[in-house]
């Protein structure tokens, strides 16, 4: 186990102790850098954005009420408005996401981006080999029961585990996927 | 495409369970009276339904969605425009009373536990399966004349209870912090373990350690005398609530 839960990180950087703007960094910056590269398209800007909303986040650390949700809730809304803030000041707009409709408009893809992050994150989270299983239903096609004879696993332990996994993946974006 | 065997060959009208669910939402095929069932109870399809909006969603993830670290260098040009803010932190008088190490020190203790945090990370990331529950916390005040103050959590982990111990700014001694366990008199007591130099320290609770009737964590300074009992010098001390 962490020595440190997320919720007692996230009382110690709200209270601007300066070591829990490391541990901050430590926990949630890969987020935050994944989400700016996919959102800007390159890793210069990506750079840039995380140094943006890292030092945004300590600077505005009075704004962030724990008990109106998490940490990296809230560090993702601010990482959605440096993206957006860069995509102004280059005066272009952003590169279409893969699989949504042309139409669809910057905030869309800025939140397929962030859900698809959340989920890679949470997902290379799980312990085996609930993740193995699920990677094996979502990206090989594979049934709980062709997954369960590759595994030799028991069918009912398969069925269990994906039941639990799914369950985490969608409490995760529930709870840091939120836009805040 | 297999078919989802529902596991209680149920009535034609019972909801499915939680995994029939998640396989439906999978696009596994629901079987005989389940499928019947799913055409007509708008509940189901909707928990199906938002189930499997999570599920293609992940499986739209592309290796560039998976998190990255960024560079190295990032950090510093942080810490360096922030510390560009001047103050940084609490008060002046906080960081006075950090022992002498300026916050740049502190950014390189936090640091190093950084490191140590990653090199955890898969071990973590295991545990998160069933996130231990603090079962117990206790706001650690301070004794008359100390100025120290903290927390204490009692986790219930796969390993047993622990008792999770964070005081972070005590002072320097020339002996050493004692965790201890006190009936609410303080005339009898339980001896927790020395309190090593990291900010946060955790110890394991025998299995019969009975927290109701020594609810008060204590703190104590004490020295290398050879006398194993309380030195009676206390530091922080607060009592669990559950």
């Amino acid at each position: 186990m962490r020595l440190i839960a997320d919720a007692d990180i996230a009382s110690a950087f709200a209270r601007g102790d300066d070591d829990a703007l490391h541990e901050v960094y430590t926990r949630w910056s890969s987020l935050v850098y994944t989400i700016a590269r996919r959102g800007c398209g390159n890793e210069t800007d990506a750079a840039d954005v995380t140094q943006a909303v890292f030092v945004a986040a300590w600077r505005g650390r009075q704004g962030f009420d724990p008990d109106a949700g998490s940490l990296p809730a809230w560090l993702l809304g601010i990482t959605r408005r440096k993206i957006a803030d860069h995509w102004r000041s280059v005066g272009r707009t952003p590169e279409p996401v893969e699989d949504l409709p042309e139409d669809s408009g910057p905030d869309a893809q800025v939140e397929t981006t962030v859900e698809r992050v959340l989920l890679a994150d949470e997902l290379a989270r799980l312990g085996e080999p609930q993740r193995r299983i699920l990677e094996l239903c979502f990206f090989q096609d594979m049934t709980h029961a062709q997954v369960a004879s590759l595994l030799g696993l028991p069918l009912g332990t398969v069925k269990s585990h994906i039941r639990r996994s799914l369950g985490r993946l969608r409490e995760r974006l529930e709870v840091d996927g939120v836009p805040r | 495409m297999s078919r989802v065997e529902s596991p209680s060959g149920k009535q034609y009208d019972d909801h499915y369970d939680d995994e029939t669910i998640a396989l439906l939402a999978l696009g596994e095929q629901a079987a005989g009276a389940d499928a019947a069932h799913l055409r007509k109870c708008a509940a189901c399809q909707s928990r199906v339904d938002q189930l499997q909006a999570v599920v293609d969603r992940a499986r739209s993830i592309t290796d560039e969605d998976r998190p990255m670290a960024p560079p190295d260098a990032l950090w510093q040009r942080i810490t360096d425009e922030i510390e560009s803010d001047g103050a940084v932190g609490g008060s002046a008088a906080d960081r006075a009373n950090s022992g002498g190490r300026g916050w740049m020190g502190r950014f390189a203790l936090a640091a190093a536990v950084g490191v140590l945090v990653g090199s955890l990370g898969t071990i973590v990331a295991m545990d998160r399966e069933t996130p231990p529950p603090t079962i117990a916390q206790a706001e650690l005040e301070p004794l008359p004349g100390k100025d120290a103050r903290g927390v204490a959590q009692v986790r219930q982990t796969a390993q047993g209870a622990k008792l999770v111990v964070d005081v972070p700014e005590l002072p320097a001694t020339d002996g050493y912090y004692e965790v201890w366990m006190l009936a609410p008199d303080a005339e009898s007591m339980v001896s927790i373990g020395v309190l090593g130099n990291g900010e946060v320290n955790e110890f394991p609770l025998p299995d019969g350690m009975d927290m109701t009737r020594f609810p008060v964590v204590d703190i104590s300074v004490e020295q290398f005398d050879g006398d194993v009992t309380h030195s009676a010098d206390s530091v922080v001390r607060g009592e669990l609530s559950i």
